[in-house]
């Protein structure tokens, strides 16, 4: 440049004095000409990029945006499950798992279809003829596997073949199997509860699945730029009940076991804590496998425990000796005299055998199990008070729980009962009226905790990981019902029967247990009267010196000479078995040594 | 400017005296010989040896170096700034895939070990795995040692034995 403008310097002067006059008007044009030619090529370089800008960012800079977005932003679903259920030891009992649905689009396989389905088929354990078969079908979307775990999914993640296609969503997977079914429910393809706990506490449960953008970087890996506070803090607490799984256990084989002996219908085992109304065990057979819902009977889904009434037969009889004693209409030295028979309104009620005891005090009307006796006691009273103390117990209303479709139990019309003498009579052996197991054991309940009718209630709390109670439901407030005298006499008195009695097969060596067998006639489900169907159960208290435990058994339609002695009496017992070794309830007295004595 | 002030300088210098590694002083005495000897012949101008740079130039040339020690700082800041939220995000990235890692081996340990009690359970049921449930007659419960009955002896410190020690104490 400087060399050139040197030159032209030098070369100026000399043609200057040739063309003085000519040269200075071309000179100046030239450049002018250039300069302008440089200033349109210039500007026209800077309108066309003006231009180019113009249509980038406002013409289509909206589109622009969003594929970017959408070749930067991913979508994460942060793992929020529905509430985890455990037990009160801390065993689960519902948790959710994400799982895949894998889908296919044959027309973006970058490979050929056979090549695809062969390395598929090596991951999903399938023939990959049938893999070709579903890709030939169709072009695009073919469901190829429901539910598939993690590592399957991530496995064909990491093909990175085109053309494939996982969706996340979650499944409620229930480990135990059909163990606490009819406790716990299950939910629908929806994620809803539909029965039990995952019904009832749906609120506890749920939580709401939060969808968060995140960018990411051009190798994929996420940014957390957008992402909003405290979305990795998830609270972690899980809904705790008061189940016991091993007791359940146990409760549920020995139930299944006299199920099968007896070829019974049905059966239910309820073990409550009296302190406190928190159920530990509560058994439905035959019950149904959550995680296969679909397949079971609808009638399956119902808790029969509180969902369907029946009639207690003499498993009530403790229940009216403690309204008779409250009343004040009779002592428990009261004697009564059983002939076997006796006519109310032009009825003849007998005993369940037909066998008279002759003059029983109350204590052995309830060993007898006799009914002569217990309608004579109950004849003592007004059949009006006898009515207000059954509405007073909760007869005619559904017992207050925490778990769903609770059945409300069935009490005469006043007016008949009243009007009737048939009415209260019946009722006095616990024909008449009905109720669900449930609230039979929340009746015991309060003739074990002296006189106080708890809430029935499974559900603990939510517990952190530490099993630390963050929440806990408001029970409402113990109603007294009866006085700690009468209820002691009454247990007592229900002791007498496992001693001496009708409940000797409920005896554990070295325990005081109270209990009362029941055999009641099915009512008709058609019409009135009563089919030939029985319903047998048996309610055990233990340990009689300080009531802790009831535990009811009650099996349906049993085929033989049965009774509640023989086919539920033994389920209790060995419930109260592990009850014992569970809770570590030291004995009451000494156990008998059996071994023999040495002879001289 | 200074620079081509200080060329021109130097060449007309040279002009009037050739030696190059002569030192400056020496150079003004040449000069003022040569101002002396030339006198009488022809008024020599005296030249300044350097331009004075103006006051303006110099603070500018001061807020210059100010300036540019600024912007190396801020360039080196920014730099590192930078350099700190890519790494960040990268650690980020890093541990919130160990997170879901973590997460997942915690719902398969939790969900495989319940699988396993299941199982275990159902196959202590059978009846041939010899196995007896629970029975009140094996458990033995130890009774509640009544506190009153339990003397704790006095504890006396352990006294020092009066004997004469016979080993000597040093070595």
């Amino acid at each position: 440049m400087t060399r050139l403008a040197t030159q032209r310097a030098r070369h100026r002067p000399q043609s200057r004095k040739k063309q003085p006059a000519n040269n200075k008007i071309r000179g100046s044009k030239l450049p002018r000409f250039r300069l302008l030619l440089v200033w349109c090529v210039l500007l026209a370089g800077i309108l066309g990029l003006i231009w180019n800008l113009y249509q980038l960012q406002i013409r289509q800079g909206p589109m622009l945006l969003e594929k970017a977005r959408q070749q930067q932003m991913v979508y994460l679903r942060p793992f929020i499950p529905r509430r985890p259920i455990i037990d009160r030891a801390g065993s689960v009992l519902a948790l959710d798992q994400p799982v895949y649905t894998l889908y296919a689009h044959p027309k973006l396989f970058k490979e050929s279809k056979e090549t695809m389905a062969e390395r598929l088929a090596a991951i999903l354990n399938r023939s990959s003829a049938e893999l070709l078969k579903q890709f030939r079908a169709r072009d695009s979307g073919i469901k190829v596997a429901l539910a598939l775990p993690e590592e399957i999914a991530e496995q064909i993640s990491n093909l990175h073949a085109n053309g494939l296609e996982l969706i996340q969503h979650y499944s409620r997977l229930y480990p135990q199997q059909s163990l606490a079914a009819d406790v716990v429910g299950y939910v629908d393809v929806n994620r809803r509860g539909q029965a039990g706990i995952e019904y009832s506490q749906e609120k506890l449960l749920e939580r709401p699945e939060q969808t968060i953008k995140l960018s990411k970087t051009g190798i994929g890996a996420l940014m957390p730029d957008h992402a909003p506070p405290g979305f990795l803090q998830s609270d972690g607490l899980q809904l705790q009940l008061t189940l016991d799984s091993g007791l359940q256990r146990i409760a549920q084989s020995s139930l299944d076991q006299q199920l099968q002996k007896f070829g019974a219908k049905r059966g239910s085992v309820v073990v409550m804590d009296v302190r406190d109304g928190s159920i530990l065990t509560m058994v439905s057979e035959p019950s149904y496998d959550p995680n296969e819902y679909y397949k079971s009977d609808l009638k399956l889904f119902q808790n029969w425990a509180l969902s369907e009434l029946y009639e207690p037969g003499s498993t009530f009889k403790p229940l009216n000796v403690a309204i008779a004693l409250e009343a004040g209409v009779i002592k428990p030295n009261s004697q009564f005299e059983d002939s076997g028979q006796i006519k109310v309104g032009g009825w003849t009620i007998r005993n369940a055998e037909g066998e008279h005891h002759g003059l029983l005090d109350i204590s052995q009307i309830l060993q007898y199990s006799s009914n002569v006796g217990m309608v004579q006691v109950m004849q003592k009273m007004q059949p009006a008070d006898y009515y207000n103390w059954l509405k007073r117990l909760g007869l005619g209303q559904s017992v207050a729980t925490d778990l769903p479709f609770v059945a409300k139990s069935h009490l005469p019309d006043r007016k008949q009962f009243i009007t009737y003498p048939i009415q209260p009579a019946t009722a006095a052996f616990g024909q008449g009226i009905s109720l669900t197991p449930l609230q039979l054991v929340q009746l015991h309940g309060a003739l074990a905790n002296g006189g106080k009718i708890m809430m029935p209630h499974i559900v603990r709390g939510l517990v952190d990981s530490k099993g630390n109670l963050a929440w806990q439901p408001s029970l409402p407030a113990a109603q007294q019902v009866f006085s700690l005298k009468t209820t002691q006499t009454v247990v007592e008195m229900m002791e007498k029967v496992v001693e001496v009695g009708t409940g000797t097969p409920a005896q554990i060596p070295g325990y005081r247990i109270a209990g009362k067998t029941g055999t009641a006639q099915e009512a008709n489900s058609h019409g009135g009267g009563y089919s030939s169907a029985q319903i047998v159960s048996f309610i055990g208290i233990i340990p009689v010196e300080s009531p802790r435990y009831v535990v009811l058994a009650v099996v349906d339609e049993p085929i033989g000479n049965v009774f509640g002695a023989t086919v539920a009496a033994p389920i209790v017992k060995s419930v109260m078995e592990a009850l014992v070794t569970v809770e570590g309830i030291p004995p009451s007295q000494p156990v008998a040594e059996s071994t023999p004595k040495p002879t001289p | 400017m200074v620079v081509a002030s200080k060329s021109a300088t130097h060449t007309r210098r040279r002009k009037v005296s050739p030696i190059a590694t002569v030192t400056s002083s020496h150079i003004k005495a040449k000069t003022l010989e040569l101002k002396q000897s030339n006198s009488s012949d022809r008024t020599v101008t005296i030249l300044p040896s350097s331009q004075a740079t103006p006051p303006w130039l110099s603070r500018l040339g001061i807020w210059q170096q100010r300036v540019s020690v600024v912007t190396f700082v801020l360039v080196a800041t920014t730099l590192a700034a930078y350099g700190w939220t890519v790494y960040d995000q990268h650690s980020w990235n890093q541990a919130y895939r160990k997170l879901v890692l973590l997460q997942r081996n915690e719902r398969q340990l939790t969900t495989e070990s319940e699988e396993l009690k299941q199982h275990i359970a159902r196959q202590a049921e059978k009846p041939e795995m010899g196995l007896t449930p629970p029975d009140p007659a094996q458990v033995i419960f130890l009774p509640e040692p009544k506190s009153s009955n339990i003397t704790v002896p006095p504890t006396k410190p352990p006294s020092r034995p009066q004997q004469p020690i016979l080993t000597p104490l040093g070595y």
